[in-house]
């Protein structure tokens, strides 16, 4: 069975702080759907390195104040 | 939903009712007698390869044109999730082609190969499709 991603992040928060930008237009930003944005916002998916890099770029932060990982034992 | 996600309900779609326009065309023909004997050539050619092509092309047109609005583009989380359905529908496929291949070597009727591999070529696809949308649907 599908497991979901233990992978957490910020992306909505970011997204309000950033004026309030839209799924899609964080979508447009970085070259993928907008159901791509609200999975991963969800939990649903894990994106690619590359994209999870793409994301902190457009929100001008490092990419450990976007996606967080569970420590072991957590 | 994404257009790869409509695509794939259009392709599951089109194959479970293809399927059932098949079978009820192969028992109205054979009118009760032994569906074995029942000439199936041409309703396999037509039901099972030229409509299902067709009405997936004509649906996912449809699909295309009524939202119109939406992103056709495949993005990184489509192209995983379709690897990741066509993978299963693979190993599917091959486990069940040792049904024709078990009837070829028992020197079976035609009529029976040719369907067995129908059949596995059909649940393949479905299964397939059936775990991109469960994946679309619960995560990746």
């Amino acid at each position: 069975m599908v497991k979901p991603t233990r992978v957490t992040n910020n992306i909505r928060r970011l997204r309000f702080d950033a004026g309030e930008m839209t799924q899609a237009e964080l979508a447009d930003r970085v070259a993928v759907t907008r159901q791509t944005v609200m999975a991963i916002e969800l939990g649903r998916y894990s994106p690619s390195l590359e994209l999870a890099f793409q994301i902190a770029e457009v929100f001008g932060v490092p990419l450990e104040d976007v996606f967080q990982y569970p420590k072991p034992g957590e | 939903m994404t257009f790869e996600e409509r695509s794939t309900w259009v392709g599951a779609i089109v194959a479970v009712g293809t399927f059932i326009a098949y079978a009820t065309a192969l028992l109205a023909r054979a009118g009760g007698a032994d569906i074995s004997t029942v000439p199936f050539v041409d309703l396999m050619l037509i039901y099972g390869i030229g409509i299902p092509i067709v009405v997936t092309i004509v649906g996912v047109i449809v699909v295309t044109a009524i939202w119109h609005r939406d992103s056709q583009t495949k993005d990184q989380r489509d192209k995983a999730i379709d690897r990741h359905g066509e993978y299963v529908a693979g190993i599917l496929l091959a486990v069940l082609m040792f049904v024709p291949f078990g009837l070829a070597l028992a020197d079976a009727d035609t009529f029976w190969i040719a369907h067995a591999m129908y059949l596995a070529f059909l649940t393949s696809a479905l299964i397939g499709g059936i775990v991109k949308i469960v994946v679309y649907r619960r995560g990746f």
